[in-house]
């Protein structure tokens, strides 16, 4: 009797590991894809942001010979520049931005180019399409509904990513089906077996950042015996020190100059690639002048909470204290190197490849779990009538449509003059009436293999038009571009190009009928 | 007590086959998921060596993960009445050790 009840249970088990799987992921699967495809985006996020800008059109400086001190120094000299609450100077260099940032409470953010140490005014408000896609990946445009929903999806992210170890841990799939059904499910299974170890960590990290610090306050209450609900009251102090608070001497004395205190810190620590100054009672006696950035050899333990750093007194750069890598407190190194992957802060150019990688073919491992799920409902009906399945529409229009609608983005961005008013708003807003008018017209054609192709082909379009618009509006040509050291930028123009030959050659490549399909997908996958 | 019984044999009814989860196990599985995963997470703030603020970071970061394989472990309970168990038994062992550590 126990035999049999445990035998049952065990078939049961397997039945309910594989039914919740697949429920909860067709669920949340578009809302998953829709974080993973702005996600892609966001981790381009610097290149982008350099090329959306006109103000950002220059060389990447070499960070050898720029003269700090022409650019700083003058700022800090103006006579009624506030410094009383401190001054953050960001360097050139961090996240892929060229220029050199100044900026104190309660003033306007000074803005330098390295390469002529003059003054830049930057687009402002008016130019955000990287922090757009930004925030797409992570539901701001929804607000707070948006962060608890895109939250709520990572948790069933991860649900469905230890499910699935589970599931193909304990459950025998056959691999050998001449059907696409069967080529969807090895391949849905494949991908994820590779590389769900980064797609775990990152998924979880999301929910963190969007719900789990929210959620964490009957936690932090119940801990701290009734003394507060915020928790960051309690982590600061471990996470994010504040500096200490210096006693004014009260007197002007000359500062040591910006180019010798940097060369005084990069000796004290050569591993350190500083990318933040904060300065604390400049020009007293008493400054200090502390020196944040990144340790590249030591990744995963640094670039979140932990910025390994060197302080220095002002008036004549002696050292006062130093942090490395290790010093920081373990709760921090941990919550370091679980946010690495998904903050990438200060990663050379192919980790940040790499991970584009593992979230496009994630991507893909996605769409193959959903158009499993459609197969498995059109294969009830006969191969020569159309199927219309709303889950089928609204996947081809949120999965496919959103491809030409951020081309719209990469298109209108360089189409609008920059001095246009609301011109941010509506060149989001001509991306939501795109991406919801590829949903009707996904709704008013029958054959969804069609629509797929036209979506592709008009993303083309769009993707290959918007580096032509930039090079024709910004006035810098390829050759220009390149001649100047601008490869980061043009590297974004190419990106576009190749990605929308991709497309194209995709979108001729991609079936036309079911029974097409079928063929295709047997033969390619 | 007869009608408890009764809502007893119900719930501990194993079903023909698992290809449904039910309404009873989703309510129990989402928020029967988060409330153990929950308790279990403050418990370890009390684990953890060091301070409250530097024992903190780590349960709140683990949270949703150990959430999410909660929820799968009372989905795929047998019948009902284990699923259910499954929320209460831990949920009841770590409010006492909570309890506990609370008062220490």
């Amino acid at each position: 009797m126990n035999e049999s009840i445990q035998k049952e249970a065990s078939r049961q088990g397997n039945q309910r590991l594989l039914r919740v799987h697949v429920v909860v992921g067709i669920t949340f699967s578009l809302f998953m894809y829709i974080s993973v495809f702005f996600g892609i985006f966001a981790i381009v996020l610097p290149y982008v942001s350099a090329w959306e800008k006109p103000s950002k059109h220059y060389a990447m400086p070499d960070i050898r010979n720029i003269n700090y001190s022409a650019m700083i120094d003058p700022v800090l000299d103006e006579p009624d520049y506030p410094m009383i609450n401190g001054v953050q100077i960001r360097l050139p260099g961090y996240l892929g931005n060229p220029s050199l940032t100044i900026s104190a409470p309660f003033t306007k953010r000074r803005i330098f180019n390295p390469n002529t140490n003059e003054e830049v005014k930057n687009e402002g408000k008016q130019s955000q399409l990287a922090m757009f896609l930004n925030h797409m990946h992570y539901g701001r445009p929804l607000k707070d509904f948006g962060y608890w929903l895109f939250g709520f999806v990572a948790v069933a992210g991860l649900f469905l990513v230890v499910g699935g170890v589970v599931l193909v841990l304990v459950k025998k799939f056959n691999d050998t089906g001449k059907n696409a059904q069967s080529r969807f499910s090895k391949w849905h299974r494949k991908i994820f077996t590779w590389v769900f170890p980064p797609f775990i960590i990152i998924t979880l990290t999301g929910a963190l950042m969007n719900i789990g610090w929210t959620m964490s306050m009957p936690m932090t209450y119940v801990v701290s015996k009734g003394e507060t609900f915020q928790e960051w009251k309690l982590t600061n102090p471990v996470l994010f020190p504040d500096l200490p608070r210096i006693e004014k001497k009260n007197d002007i004395v000359p500062m040591l100059k910006m180019n010798e205190l940097i060369k005084i810190a990069q000796k004290i620590n050569p591993e350190i690639n500083f990318n933040k100054i904060i300065l604390i009672n400049w020009k007293d006696s008493s400054a200090q002048v502390k020196l944040e950035g990144y340790n590249p050899y030591m990744p995963f333990l640094n670039g979140t909470s932990n910025d390994p750093s060197v302080t220095l007194k002002g008036i004549d750069g002696t050292l006062i204290s130093q942090q490395k890598v290790m010093d920081k407190h373990w709760s921090g190194l941990i919550y370091d190197s679980t946010m690495f992957l998904h903050k990438l802060f200060g990663v050379d150019t192919f980790t940040r490849f790499f991970v584009v990688f593992i979230m496009l073919i994630s991507a893909f491992a996605l769409g193959f779990g959903v158009l499993l799920w459609l197969e498995k409902k059109a294969k009830v009906f006969p191969k020569d009538i159309p199927v219309y399945q709303g889950m089928g529409k609204l996947s081809l229009a949120v999965m496919i449509g959103v491809i030409p609608a951020t081309g719209l983005l990469f298109v209108l961005q360089w189409i609008l003059p920059f001095d246009m008013q609301d011109r941010f708003l509506f060149q989001k807003g001509m991306f939501a009436i795109f991406w919801i008018g590829t949903y009707t017209w996904a709704c008013y054609k029958i054959n969804s293999y069609e629509t797929a192709k036209q979506f592709l082909k008009i993303a083309s379009v769009f993707f290959i038009i918007s580096p032509f618009i930039h090079f024709y509006s910004s006035g810098f040509s390829p050759v220009r571009l390149w001649n100047e050291n601008m490869g980061n930028i043009l590297g974004v123009d190419i990106g576009l190009f190749i990605f929308a030959l991709i497309l194209f050659y995709v979108s001729v490549k991609l079936p036309n009928s079911r029974d097409e399909a079928q063929k295709f997908w047997t033969r390619i996958l | 007590m007869n009608k408890y019984y009764a809502l007893y044999k119900e719930l501990s009814k194993i079903e023909n086959n698992g290809r449904k989860i039910g309404l009873f196990r989703t309510i129990c599985s989402i928020f029967g998921g988060c409330f153990l995963s929950y308790l279990a997470m403050t418990l370890l703030v009390y684990i953890l060596p060091g301070t409250v603020g530097e024992s903190l970071t780590v349960p709140i970061v683990f949270h949703t993960i150990v959430w999410a394989m909660c929820s799968l472990w009372i989905s795929i309970a047998l019948t009902k009445w284990i699923a259910l168990m499954r929320v209460f038994v831990p949920s009841f062992i770590f409010s006492i050790l909570l309890v506990i550590f609370y008062n220490l």
